[in-house]
């Protein structure tokens, strides 16, 4: 009996302290900052566990079934509590510290009750002092186990959902293992051992679905409704609605909201398209939300568009669906327009067309691979397809968080022989956001905007050209295939303004 | 500005979070493999094993040609495109397969075209003459080419991030071991790279530098031949450095240029791998390396085209009858199975030195190198992740092989969700013949169990991602360079006969582009100069 309790007492503090690290581990590496995540984490625990312990002196009858209580308690709370506290946060962001906090009270004070009541059942075959030392020993030496398995075998290999439900099941052995040790003293104790093992069978098929629920929690993690979601061979591709703002994420990168996206299209289409009045042929590259050729139809002198994006399901979706192409106004579905699903620089490479406006829409160059949609080379394919009075416009990122980046897309589109103009417009869900204007001679702004638009006119025009103090760089570097600079200066710096 | 503030056209911190810690936060789980199958290739055994045996028919007609080389490899190539522009086209090319290239063969499937051999030449020095003008002349090096530093054509230039090193469980840029070895290997290979630098800059009497490419061009000073005695490991232990972090990287690096080590590799030539190159670029590292998705094979393919109207692929040099006036020359055609007696002025014999003996009985006495046994595989690899292969080539720390190269690294397509990964293996731990015969007689799911359990370590998941591996055995794929192996240079690079060049990189013991292209340069020189 006292070995048992002994060995309980010891599973216990590991499962302890295993809950109060996944939560300072995970709190960490959602919401970052590790040094505030785990202080406060851990002195929220350990001031619970004081409470526990005070708490424990109101327990004066039938302590084995409290203890058994107590321990299933614990191990469905903390077993659960990573996978609860990963839900959390794709649930909503800022409830989830109020959550993580309540979690790590309660388990804490359950936690602390439980050694106060294991000393409690111990104490008529020991003496005090010998109780209070053997307790403790045991207690800390499951904390040094756990706290050298964690980082080194436990979060790599089963990671922080696994984990805890492994230790939540450690703590429902412990009460089982307490069942069949006083059975002899508790009165239904078939109930207890049911009870046991019911949570015991909630834990393991939660240990066995961890992957599921992961899945299931990412989709939530946009927040708002999911309206549409399709996997293709290049992308997930989710849209989202809440009220009348629809979302459309790619790989859970936000592309656009319906709120505000008309800000960002007509600042990449109109200051180009506004002096090119004799456009004819224009080329867009990627864009395939079909947005930029809304904008771009509102000319009439645009005899075709030439859309290229890689994902046939993308360009179908807001071609077909009746939501979807509402929001680009039937544009893919204009006779002006014919798409084509290739990728864009092994299509251009292909081909010898020249366009009077190319309109590049991109992702950002947050890889290798987009790094290479922003390289001399692909600036220099570019400058072929321009017939020599057209203007090609790029979406590059936002000059506020990476100016670096910014201008380094303007260094790179100038060493491959183009006069580059640089203007900015604020898209609220984005941010202060940025354009490259890319000709051969140098460029003329518009006078007016001859289409209406709900953002851009004549008077706003000229502002988006400037370029406060905080939005510029002297930044020398260029962007080579073989240096790859932009990939690696525009991590820094989102990973400097993501916080 | 709105809530959604920090976005990368749109990706919050939570997103991102999430996106890429699904493998922490689940912890990983694995399969059993199975075997992908694939083609087991290798040079043409037949024509060499009739060779070997002398089973060639009678020649049944006679032609003339002014000049013939036998050996469409690098050499044989840029001996006839110095020909060409030199304005001599009455010549033959004869290649004994039915692709030029030799050891810089390269093939294509249905996902990229890859490397079956050499896959990267590295920026060359003004010593390297020759190819600058060559890469002038394919279009890949614009402006001057004595520029200091000239540009090159971005496409060609290897693209970033190109090396990296899986060491300690994860991955490194670069080759040399930077992560988590300790404070004395760290010194030894600061001291090992200064000790470099400084025999890089050293010259010999004659004002030339001890090591550069092509080794022709260096110092003859013979105060140097004493490196040539010993090991480079001998030479290596002798400077004190010791730690098996360095000589692991040295021996890496000595078994991807020389097939063999540095308890196999003369100092002189261990000296001269890391000392040689001085080439820089006005638009790139100076490191850099100019390779395609066919590794050297774009080179191949554009001199292959130049010289169409010479080329003549499945055609053997079988028999060499040397005469004062006149090389008769048998040569076996391998499509309509007969021997034909080409008669020529001057006969340039561009394959490797070993087989010369065989086909021409009467030849003087050299001595041939020793040859390494290679294996390269391609292996056909789907559903990538782009995180997964990010660099060039990557090299797994103590593995067995030499590491993989990624063939559709070059490319400028954005999604490549399949690539194929060249995997290079010198079979250096056997004596060359013993490792030849085990090379030839392993058969191919041998190889592939031996291939996935080399990269396992860094890509537990391969085997299941890997739907093809092509093997290509190459039984001698390159000279290495012994101890005294200098010596033995002066009897390869004597006239063997008036009417008979060799052009190889057999003639300066070490298998490399500059070396080959400069004795192919060379043997048309001396040509024209007749």
């Amino acid at each position: 009996m006292q070995f048992a309790l002994l060995v309980s007492v010891f599973v216990i503090a590991s499962c302890g302290l295993i809950y109060e690290l996944v939560a300072g581990a995970l709190s960490s590496y959602l919401l970052g900052d590790s040094i505030t995540q785990f202080s406060t984490v851990i002195g929220t625990y350990l001031f619970a566990m004081g409470v526990g312990s005070w708490l424990s002196r109101h327990i004066h009858v039938r302590i084995a079934e409290r203890f058994i209580i107590i321990e299933i308690m614990v191990g469905l709370l903390g077993g659960f509590s990573a996978a609860i506290l990963f839900l959390c946060f794709a649930f909503a962001g800022e409830p989830f510290r109020i959550i993580l906090y309540f979690l790590v009270s309660l388990i804490g004070i359950l936690v602390g009750i439980e050694i106060p009541l294991v000393m409690r059942l111990l104490e008529k075959d020991l003496k005090l002092s010998e109780l209070v030392s053997s307790v403790l020993s045991v207690d800390y030496l499951g904390a040094l186990l756990v706290s050298v398995l964690f980082p080194l075998l436990l979060a790599p290999h089963l990671g922080f959902v696994r984990t805890s439900l492994l230790f939540g099941i450690f703590n429902i052995a412990v009460a089982l293992w307490a069942v069949h040790l006083f059975k002899k003293t508790i009165v239904h104790h078939g109930r207890y051992r049911a009870l046991g093992f019911f949570a015991l069978l909630l834990l393991l098929a939660g240990f066995i679905g961890a992957e599921k629920l992961m899945r299931f929690s990412e989709l939530k993690m946009y927040g708002d409704d999911i309206v549409y979601t399709q996997s293709t061979p290049y992308q997930r591709i989710v849209l989202t609605r809440w009220r009348d703002d629809f979302r459309l994420y790619l790989n859970g990168n936000l592309q656009f909201s319906s709120r505000d996206e008309y800000r960002y299209h007509e600042s990449l289409v109109h200051p180009a398209l506004a002096t090119l009045p004799h456009a004819r042929d224009v080329l867009v590259l990627g864009g395939g939300d079909g947005m930029a050729v809304r904008e771009l139809l509102k000319y009439s002198h645009i005899e075709r568009i030439t859309l290229v994006d890689l994902d046939p399901q993308m360009t179908e979706m807001f071609k077909s669906d009746s939501v979807l192409s509402k929001l680009n106004n039937l544009s893919l579905q204009s006779p002006k327009v014919t798409v084509v699903n290739a990728d864009a620089l092994k299509w251009m490479e292909a081909q010898a067309q020249s366009y009077d406006a190319i309109v590049v829409d991109f992702p950002d160059p947050t890889n290798y691979a987009l790094g290479k949609l922003y390289s001399v080379t692909f600036y220099q394919i570019l400058r072929r397809h321009l017939r020599p009075q057209g203007l090609a416009v790029v979406q590059t990122t936002s000059p506020l968080y990476a100016p670096k980046s910014y201008w380094m897309v303007n260094n790179t589109a100038r060493a491959a022989g183009f006069n580059t103009t640089g203007y900015h417009a604020l898209v609220p869900t984005f941010g202060e956001w940025g354009f490259m204007l890319l000709s051969e001679k140098a460029y003329q702004q518009p006078t007016q905007i001859p289409v209406p638009t709900r953002f851009l006119n004549a008077a706003i025009l000229p502002t988006l050209f400037v370029f406060p103090q905080d939005m510029q760089s002297d930044i020398q570097e260029i962007n080579r295939l073989d240096n790859q600079a932009l990939v690696r200066v525009f991590e820094q710096e989102w990973g400097a303004a993501l916080r | 500005m709105g809530s959604g503030a920090a976005v990368i056209k749109g990706i919050t911190r939570r997103d991102f979070l999430i996106g890429s810690s699904g493998a922490l936060l689940l912890g990983c789980s694995e399969q059993a493999p199975r075997l992908p199958s694939g083609l087991l290739l290798g040079p043409d055994h037949s024509i060499g094993h009739k060779l070997r045996d002398g089973q060639f028919p009678v020649a049944t007609r006679e032609i003339h040609t002014p000049i013939l080389i036998a050996g469409a490899g690098i050499a044989g190539l840029n001996c006839g495109w110095w020909l060409q522009r030199n304005g001599i086209t009455d010549f033959q090319l004869l290649e004994l397969e039915l692709v030029a290239g030799g050891n810089t063969r390269s093939g294509q499937n249905a996902v990229s075209a890859f490397p079956w051999g050499a896959h990267y030449l590295p920026l060359p020095g003004t010593d390297a003459h020759y190819v600058r003008m060559l890469l002038a002349d394919l279009g890949a090096l614009q402006g001057d080419i004595n520029a200091l530093a000239p540009t090159y054509d971005e496409r060609l230039l290897v693209q970033a991030p190109d090396e990296r090193l899986f060491i300690n469980g994860a991955w490194q840029e670069g080759l040399i071991p930077r992560v988590g070895i300790g404070a004395s290997a760290k010194r030894e290979i600061q001291q090992f790279e200064a000790l470099m630098n400084e025999w890089g800059e050293r010259k010999g009497a004659d004002g030339r530098y001890v090591f550069t490419i092509p080794s022709a061009m260096g110092s003859a000073d013979p105060a140097f031949l004493v490196l040539d005695k010993i090991t480079f490991k001998d030479w290596l232990q002798q400077q004190n450095l010791r730690s098996d972090v360095l000589h692991w990287y040295v021996s890496y690096s000595l078994r991807d240029d020389f097939g063999a080590g540095q308890d196999r590799v003369s100092a002189w030539a261990g000296l001269h791998y890391f000392c040689c190159r001085r080439g820089q670029a006005a638009n790139a590292e100076s490191n850099s390396v100019l390779t395609s998705p066919q590794g050297n094979g774009w080179i191949v393919e554009r001199l292959s085209k130049i010289l169409q109207p010479q080329l003549k692929t499945g055609h053997t040099l079988v028999r060499i009858d040397a005469q004062f006036n006149s090389v008769s020359a048998d040569v076996y055609d391998s499509a309509t199975q007969e021997v034909i007696r080409i008669i020529c002025e001057q006969l340039v014999w561009a394959a490797p030195l070993f087989v010369l003996p065989r086909v021409w009985p009467a030849m003087p006495h050299i001595i041939p190198p020793d040859y390494a046994p290679w294996l390269v595989a391609n292996l056909t690899v789907n559903n990538i992740e782009e995180h997964e292969f990010t660099a060039w080539d990557s090299v797994i720390y103590q593995g067995q092989g030499l590491g993989y190269v990624d063939s559709t690294h070059q490319t400028l397509q954005f999604h490549r969700p399949q690539r194929v990964l060249t995997y290079y293996h010198t079979l250096s731990n056997l004596a060359p013949r013993e490792a030849r015969q085990q090379l030839l007689a392993s058969s191919h799911e041998t190889w592939t169990t031996q291939i996935f359990a080399d990269l396992r370590k860094a890509h537990p998941h391969l085997e299941k991602q890997c739907s093809a591996i092509d093997l290509w055995r190459w039984p001698h794929a390159m000279a290495i360079p012994v101890p005294g192996f200098r010596s033995s240079l002066l009897s390869r690079q004597q006239t063997l006969h008036p009417r008979i060049q060799v052009a190889h990189s057999d003639l300066s013991g070490v298998s490399l582009f500059e070396e080959a292209q400069y004795w192919g340069v060379k043997a048309a020189q001396k040509i024209i100069a007749t």
